[in-house]
């Protein structure tokens, strides 16, 4: 088997690529779960698509975030190694996607945002052949593909043409084509766009799934809020092209830690007046006895506490304030320039 | 992961596993490119019936040499195989195009190049594979009838020879390569930057006649045999006649390899300049 490339896996279990060939080193360890970019930049003709982009991260389920054209796709592009890079370094699990594309992406997989598919094939020709196209034998690949076309729960169906597929349909498919060959980890672009919410439910469940109980490492690019947050441990927040924010999902619902919410038992109004007096920026949490207080730079929990002395109120809880993930999504995308790191 | 039940209506589900079997080297990956080509094209109910009309010169020109053995005034005096190569580049003309028209245009259009570049599946390798499905098809359609006419006429035709034989089978083996080569090159060119399979098809069919009759009235104005080789059928019928030591073509071994070298760099080269423009982003 002196021209096959094996998988390989070494005592801490991980993930090995034998090479050979090329005058390269002949095994390479390359677990695909780290995620490393450096200074990444790149630009379509004059338009700077990514500048300075950086962030590392090791995460059974990154969400890379960010309204449309904030770079996202394009990223995704880079990591694959089908964007030369012209400036800055990218790194997925010690490789680079610009010279060892070719061993990374028998490991990878990846799913286009775009609504692709191969005419006058259906689903289960589709993805047989992105399997053998990712190096598995003509009979691994059919095999494989109807497991995995199982698994995202495509039916009958796979024995019908992709070009008249549904929207939620050629989904599937195009998730089936990203696993066929067994990846380390999945770049998904957009899964749930144009989706119904019965659709959208099942992708974010086999996504889930995926990457909580089946170990395979998820990178999910998307702009709605919502699946990002149902999903993802780590983010990566992206607009105009650069990084406002890399790090666990906790850290980033926690970066405003000026904010705190504050119970107090009896008079919430007085001690809601005395605190505008002294010039603490305070408001009522609708539904709910809280009180939002917004800090300064020079105020603490102590004065806080010192009003509700002196105004004779009793605090119960001061807890620094949760931002919803779309809270903190718009104040980090409308802070220019400023970046998180978690 | 869905656990099937009597009332869900759901597949039974052995859940996901990962892959750990053998994978073939990327090298391979330009065979299973072309072999794809071919079965899609396969699929196609009118190339069959082209693969299985092609096979009628290969009929008639084997009564002709059956025939010979009984009646030696028959046939085309020797040249039966050099006829047959001719014959046989008209239906390379259909097996190409109904092979190559949707290679890289449709590919291009419904977005299908951007799973293909997820793989482990570089430029290089994946021209390679496209050309590659037509050249076979090319080798096929043209070089198999031609052997087997040599065969029929090694077994059946008094005083033919073993060299001749081998000569015949060489000679149609390295011109239809060839022809494959630049047909093959030009298609590609057409489909990517054609974009629709139906257009590009049109477009290569027409090109093929253009190119055909600018030879000949070239050759015409200018008394220049050379100018032959400007044609895909001329460069490749007059390299394998000459091989083959005919006379039925003039335009001599240098000019018909200049002719099919040239078409095939020339498309070779649009197609990656169109590949190029995919690569920096610009799809």
């Amino acid at each position: 088997m002196a021209s096959v490339h094996r998988d390989q896996r070494d005592e801490e279990g991980q993930h090995s690529i034998v090479r050979r060939g090329c005058g390269r080193p002949a095994i390479c360890y390359a677990a695909l779960v780290e995620i490393a970019c450096q200074d990444l930049s790149f630009a379509y003709g004059r338009h700077r698509a990514l500048q300075g982009v950086s962030f590392a991260l090791d995460s059974p389920c990154v969400g890379l975030l960010g309204p449309n054209g904030a770079g996202k796709s394009t990223l995704l592009r880079c990591l694959l190694g089908q964007l030369r890079v012209p400036a800055g370094r990218v790194r997925l699990g010690g490789l680079d996607p610009a010279r060892d594309h070719l061993a990374i992406r028998q490991h990878l997989g990846y799913m286009p945002e775009r609504d692709v598919y191969f005419a006058g094939r259906n689903a289960l020709e589709m993805v047989a052949y992105c399997a053998e196209l990712s190096g598995l034998s003509r009979v691994d690949a059919i095999s494989r593909a109807h497991e995995v076309l199982n698994y995202v729960e495509l039916g009958e169906a796979r024995y019908r043409e992709v070009r008249g597929y549904s929207s939620g349909m050629r989904q599937r498919v195009r998730m089936a084509a990203a696993l066929v060959h067994g990846p380390d980890l999945v770049l998904l672009d957009e899964p749930t766009t144009g989706l119904d919410p019965g659709g959208r439910e099942e992708m974010l469940r086999l996504i889930d799934d995926m990457a909580h109980r089946r170990g395979v490492r998820v990178l999910l690019s998307s702009h709605i809020l919502p699946d990002i947050e149902r999903v993802s441990d780590h983010l990566v927040v992206m607009a105009a092209g650069a990084v406002r924010f890399a790090g666990s999902r906790e850290d980033f619902l926690r970066l405003e830690a000026r904010r705190l919410q504050v119970r107090v038992k009896a008079d919430a109004a007085r001690f809601l007046a005395h605190l505008r007096q002294r010039g603490i920026a305070a408001q009522e949490v609708p539904e709910s006895d809280a009180l939002l207080l917004e800090l300064d730079s020079e105020q603490g929990p102590v004065e806080v506490f010192r009003i509700a002395r002196e105004c004779g109120v009793q605090v119960r809880t001061l807890l620094p304030a949760r931002l919803t993930l779309e809270q903190a999504f718009q104040r980090t995308v409308a802070a220019p320039g400023e970046v998180g790191h978690g | 992961m869905v656990e099937a039940g009597a009332d869900t209506g759901r597949i039974l589900d052995q859940g996901y596993r990962r892959f750990t079997g053998a994978r073939r080297p990327p090298a391979r990956v330009s065979w299973v490119i072309a072999l794809e080509e071919l079965r899609q094209a396969w699929k196609e109910k009118h190339f069959r019936r082209v693969v299985w009309a092609a096979l009628l010169p290969l009929l008639f020109f084997g009564v002709l040499v059956f025939l010979k053995r009984f009646m030696p005034m028959v046939g085309f005096g020797g040249d039966e195989g050099v006829r047959l190569f001719r014959v046989q580049q008209f239906w390379s003309v259909f097996v190409v195009f109904y092979v190559g028209r949707n290679a890289i245009g449709e590919e291009l259009r419904t977005g299908a190049l951007e799973l293909i570049f997820s793989r482990p599946v570089s430029f290089p390798r994946y021209l390679a594979g496209k050309w590659l499905a037509l050249v076979l098809a090319v080798v096929g359609i043209i070089a198999v009838p031609v052997c087997l006419l040599g065969l029929f006429e090694l077994l059946w035709t008094p005083g033919s020879d073993l060299a001749h034989f081998a000569r015949l089978v060489t000679s149609a083996v390295f011109a239809s390569v060839l022809v494959g080569l630049a047909q093959g090159a030009l298609m590609l060119a057409i489909s990517a930057l054609a974009g629709r399979g139906t257009a590009a098809g049109v477009v290569w069919v027409l090109l093929y006649l253009v190119l055909g009759g600018a030879a000949e009235g070239v050759s015409h104005a200018t008394g220049s045999m050379e100018a032959l080789a400007l044609s895909l059928n001329g460069a490749g019928g007059g390299l394998f006649s000459n091989l083959m030591g005919s006379s039925t073509f003039q335009a001599t071994v240098p000019a018909c390899l200049a002719g099919l070298v040239g078409y095939a760099a020339l498309g070779a080269g649009l197609t990656l300049l169109r590949l190029r423009r995919y690569r920096k982003g610009a799809s």
